[in-house]
């Protein structure tokens, strides 16, 4: 154990089990995982990504390259989780990565042995020969052994929130930069949201001090005490964007073995403030020596993490290899703690000014042994070589402020040659840096401000710690040509890593500027993008998985459908009733057969309330439907429906529906289901845009209606009972008639319309009133065998009557194609009209509708089969159209179609060939009209 | 006759439990009738709103309001200048009550409700869980939500959700 006897702000009185690679180990609330292993005396936490190096702790924070495990199991299991900012709990689970069988006896460290293999762009050299070898051989290996970490491939068992923020200010960190400008915002009137990625507030303090700052503490009350203010803990902002908006993500219950009853796992912040301050502090930048790499090398900043806030030791016997003052502090922390530092290594030339107790070398680690540190060489400015035995080196390399928020929206950083560093540049309105994030703290500047440096000589010397990019890679890179900072990003993945390059990235620009004999601001740095850290999917998603992936939307009939046995199709976000299942139904198809065959037979009833329904009121209405539809509207009588067809500008239908006429000045048309909303945009547009002359009020009424659609040759005298007060004869109601009336005390409306072929009605309700109207109707045709009936024997109905659905009006056929030509009124103009009548679109030789009916009666005919003369060969271009739609029809007791055939109406009593080369299948069929059903409509008009 | 799913939120609401106190209250407000008004060109749209005699009225385009005209007095028609459609089925109306209201109709919608529902009466159109919705605060406490009835159940089970992650109790 390294635990310290005393110190630490950890709850020594809360002890936590936990395991790590199957051991049991024991830390205390308040610890990091990283704390807790480190007080358990591990060192070897995984190993690395290519080279398979024994790795260990090397942060304290969400740059952590190394120290990456997989936390929990099972379904729950998180790879590549930072054990630095893991909370501790009891019964955690976390297993280290990339190593078998253990990370500190990993038999793939073999790897190392090709080490020269794996240089950056490897697989745009390698393995060229043979060439066949690539697709089969080597990618497939390259592809297994890519990656860190394993997904569980299970669903995720937990729950993802949402939640809104808004403020006047938005404080990013609350390290006492971020406290005070927090403080002031709110004493200053402002609604201020203080988000904070720890579970304390404090910032570096909790490092620094060990203990809480009562300054903190004293600001964070007074926040707390402000109603203006909230404070987010464990909530991580991960992007800035357009319109000062935030992402930020806040583990709920991250730091619990498991989510309470209800609780997310996590909620996703959008966040909109007018100003953002960002306290995000600074990185500690490594310095590139050789073998920085190994455990037991660790940040300066992140010893005195683990000594201070933890009360950890991460060595017994240390050195410091310092290139500004900060290390001297971290020193100072670990003699305080009763540690042993050995030295300071001085890697600064010229006259450095630090009063310390600790013997200092002017000099430079130049390698590091043991598979956990046991040594370190050093290289005194003078030549002369020693080695020291330490179990830990602390690195202060100088420090990156955390500003890559600034460049999420376009905001460059410049470098300061005062700080050596990159600051942030110019800022849009309203965002702010202070603190370490806007370069320093303003009395310690200068004990902060150092040049990137780089050790010369040495064995490999890691600048991408978690990529494995060393600095013979970034040399490579500029010797290969990849002189730009992007280039070298991408050609040595340099800053690709789930850390973005965090703490290495800055090393490597310098480098770069080094080898190109140029200052680092010429050579500048990358721009950094969302998200700052990993962001799990669950969390963009939120509630929207699964079966809750789009809202759906419910018929008024719904309920009473689920009762009644049906079962249901997404049609759009609607959930439509596509058949009912009765008792003895073999199947689905019996299901629809039978509910179509009742139709034919007595009556069924079905629910069509998804139909796009449009009311159309205003002194111009009639004349602006002239407009929208190929056929005359406005000399459609008051009490009278018609049937339209719509065409887009390019010439092509667009839907089809019906127009009824409720009033002079008032008319409601139909949609089909799939282009509501559509339809709805094209007639505003028309009205808003087009015509802003016309008196003409269009407003979408879909919701307010439930409309049941009645049909078959009973279903005069089931309405007839349900409106006995009515006169329903074909007199008073005939074929297209509409009238208005009430039912139960409300709006009623009643058209005589048909898809099914048959005598048949729709009545519309409002749609409270649905499901009682439903009930009803059930109730009283019992007597005469009514049926609901769904989509699938609708389906059986119209293509039996050889009606056009979506199948056919797929956006790339005209009313001629559709038979419908004679629906193109010569007398009036239209959208569409002008461009209907291109060559190409009144081409002869189009694919126009037919029937299709397999002459081998027991055949079966497939949706989507190619057709093409009886004995032409199936291959390309041979195909003269394709079948569109295909049922069993009830009445003529074989499958039956509708496709889509050059020259198709022409072609009536021709034996073609509908052939499928997904199915395999090829029948003879012969082309028939599509209207295989009473051709003369005597039954619709009953 | 069984009336049981006559309107939207109906079979929703009476599942829940008798409200607790710091929870929130939900009901279903059958007594609001709501209806599409729109303007004619060339008529001066608020007066044309007047005429209408509507309250808890809500722009959600040029010339073009939804409110509320009771659940009696809801039909379709107009007068000089107003076209008046009828929408009283074709929202769920539920009233969301409780000392948590705000903050939990603030997970849903991507509007400063501070700002915009700053006082009694304010109303805003928005989205919910990519569900429209109009908003109406009655008091601080108090808010209406219309809800295009055939998502009732989606926007319910938003509703149900998102209480649970705030650990908000829903009664009735």
């Amino acid at each position: 154990m390294t635990r310290l006897v005393k110190g630490g702000s950890i709850d020594r009185t809360k002890p936590l089990s936990f395991r790590f690679d199957g051991r049991e180990m024991t830390g205390f609330a308040g610890d990091s995982l990283a704390s807790a292993l480190l007080a358990n005396g591990v060192r070897i936490v995984g190993r690395s990504f290519k080279y398979h190096r024994p790795r260990g702790i090397m942060t304290d924070g969400p740059d952590e390259p190394n120290a990456l495990v997989t936390l929990r199991t099972g379904a729950r299991a998180e790879p590549n989780a930072k054990a630095p900012v893991v909370e501790l709990f009891e019964g955690l689970e976390a297993t280290s990565q990339n190593c078998w069988p253990s990370p500190d006896f990993d038999l793939m460290a073999i790897n190392r042995l090709f080490a020269p293999l794996f240089v950056a762009g490897f697989y745009y050299k390698t393995f060229m020969w043979p060439a066949a070898f690539w697709e089969k051989v080597y990618e497939p290996i390259i592809r297994r052994a890519a990656g860190l970490g394993k997904l569980s491939g299970a669903a995720d068992p937990d729950s993802y929130d949402r939640s809104h923020g808004f403020a006047d200010v938005l404080v990013v960190g609350a390290g006492m930069a971020g406290l005070l400008a927090a403080r002031d915002a709110a004493r200053d009137g402002q609604r201020v949201l203080l988000v904070e990625a720890d579970h304390r507030l404090g910032g570096r303090l909790l490092s620094e001090n060990g203990t809480d700052s009562a300054a903190a503490l004293e600001i964070e009350r007074e926040l707390a005490a402000n109603v203006q203010v909230t404070i987010l803990t464990r909530t991580t902002l991960f992007g800035v964007y357009d319109g000062n908006s935030y992402g930020a993500v806040e583990r709920v219950s991250d730091h619990l073995a498991t989510a309470a009853p209800g609780q997310p796992r996590q909620r996703y912040w959008k966040i909109v403030a007018k100003n953002a301050v960002f306290a995000t502090g600074a990185t500690e930048r490594p310095i590139a020596f050789g073998g920085n790499d190994r455990p037991g090398v660790m940040m300066a900043s992140a010893v005195q993490t683990y000594v201070n806030r933890y009360g950890v030791a991460p060595g017994r016997k240390a050195a410091i290899f310092a290139v500004c003052d900060t290390g001297y502090a971290v020193a100072h922390a670990l003699v305080a703690a009763g540690i042993d530092v050995t030295a300071i290594i001085d890697g600064r030339r010229g006259e450095v000014m630090v009063d310390t107790p600790v013997r200092v070398i002017r000099g430079e680690v130049v390698a590091t042994h043991g598979k956990s540190l046991n040594a370190i060489d050093i290289r005194h400015f003078d030549g002369t070589r020693e080695r020291i035995r330490v179990d830990l080196l602390g690195v202060a390399g100088g420090w990156n402020p955390n500003i890559g928020f600034a460049s999420h929206v376009g905001a460059r950083p410049s470098w300061s040659d005062a700080l050596q560093t990159f600051v942030p540049g110019a800022l849009p309105d309203g965002m702010r840096f202070v603190g370490a994030a806007a370069g320093a703290v303003a009395d310690d500047a200068a004990e902060r401000a150092a040049p990137p440096h780089i050790v010369a000589g040495g064995g490999k010397a890691f600048v991408d710690f978690q990529h494995d990019v060393t600095v013979d890679d970034v040399r490579m890179a500029e010797r290969e040509g990849y002189r730009s900072v992007e280039h070298l990003k991408r050609y040595t993945t340099l800053g690709m890593a789930t850390d973005q390059g965090k703490a290495g990235q800055v090393l490597g620009h310098a480098i770069l500027a080094q080898l190109r004999d140029t200052h680092i601001a010429a050579v500048g740095t990358i721009a950094a993008r969302p998200p700052h850290v990993p962001v799990a999917i669950g969390a963009l998603a939120g509630l929207h998985v699964g079966e809750h992936l789009k809202p759906v939307r419910h018929t008024p009939t719904h309920e009473w459908a689920s009762k009644a046995g049906a079962s249901f199709v997404n049609a759009g976000l609607w959930k439509r009733a596509q058949w009912f299942t009765a008792p003895g139904d073999a199947d689905w198809q019996a299901s629809a057969t039978r509910e179509a065959k009742a139709v034919r037979r007595s009556v069924g009833i079905c629910d069509v309330s998804t139909l796009g329904k449009i009311e159309i009121v205003g002194r111009d209405a009639g004349a602006f439907l002239d407009r929208l539809y190929t056929n005359m509207m406005s000399t459609v009588p008051v009490g009278k429906c018609r049937y339209g067809v719509m065409l887009r500008e390019d010439g092509f239908v667009f839907d089809d529906g019906t127009v009824s006429r409720l009033a002079e000045d008032r008319y409601v048309l139909t949609t089909t289901t799939a282009n509501a909303v559509a339809v709805m945009r094209h007639i505003e547009f028309a009205a808003q845009v087009l015509w802003p002359e016309m008196d003409v009020l269009p407003c979408s009424v879909t919701e307010n209606w439930a409309q049941i659609a009645v049909a078959g040759p009973n279903s005069r005298a089931l309405l007839q009972a349900l409106l006995p007060s009515l006169d329903l004869s074909n007199a008073a109601l005939p074929f297209m008639g509409a009238l208005v009336d009430h039912w139960q005390g409300a709006p009623m409306r009643l058209f005589r319309l048909s898809f099914s072929g048959e005598l048949a009605y729709e009545i519309a309700v409002p749609a409270r009133l649905g499901e009682r109207l439903m009930r009803e109707l059930t109730v009283i045709g019992a007597a005469m065998g009514v049926v609901p009936y769904g989509l699938e024997a609708l389906a059986i109905l119209r293509i039996e009557k050889g009606h056009a659905a979506g199948g056919e009006l797929n956006g790339q056929v005209t009313a001629h194609d559709l038979g419908l030509g004679r629906m193109l009124s010569s007398k009036k103009d239209f959208i569409g009209r002008v461009l209907a009548g291109r060559e190409a679109l009144t081409d002869p030789q189009r694919p126009a509708l037919v029937g299709l009916k397999p002459v081998d009666t027991a055949a079966r005919l497939t949706a989507g089969a190619l057709l093409l003369a009886a004995d032409a060969p199936l291959s390309p271009g041979m195909d003269a159209g394709h079948v569109t739609s295909v049922c069993v029809s009830g009445v003529l007791d074989q499958w039956i179609g509708l496709g889509l055939l050059s020259r198709g109406p022409e072609r009536v009593g021709e034996i073609i060939s509908a052939a499928s080369p997904l199915r395999g299948t090829r029948i003879d069929v012969e082309v028939v009209s599509p209207v295989f059903f009473d051709p003369q409509g005597e039954r619709l008009r009953g | 006759m069984d009336n049981q799913h006559d309107t939207a939120f109906q079979t929703l609401v009476a599942r829940l439990s008798p409200a607790v106190s710091g929870g929130l209250c939900i009901a279903e407000r059958q007594d609001i009738g709501l209806v599409s008004v729109m303007a004619r060109p060339g008529f001066e749209a608020a007066a044309a709103v007047e005429r209408a005699g509507l309250s808890h009225v809500v722009s959600v385009g040029p010339g073009n309001w939804i409110g509320a005209r009771g659940s009696e007095g809801a039909v379709s028609g107009g007068t000089a200048g107003v076209a008046v459609f009828d929408q009283q089925a074709a929202f769920g109306v539920l009233e969301v009550a409780g000392p948590a209201a705000q903050r939990l109709l603030q997970k849903g919608v991507f509007v400063d409700l501070d700002a915009h529902l700053a006082t009694d009466g304010a109303s805003l159109c928005s989205v919910i869980a990519r569900i429209n919705v109009i908003l109406w605060r009655l008091t601080p406490e108090r808010f209406l939500v219309a809800v295009p009835r055939s998502f009732a159940a989606s926007f319910w089970h938003w509703l149900e959700v998102s209480a649970a992650a705030e650990a908000l109790r829903l009664g009735r």
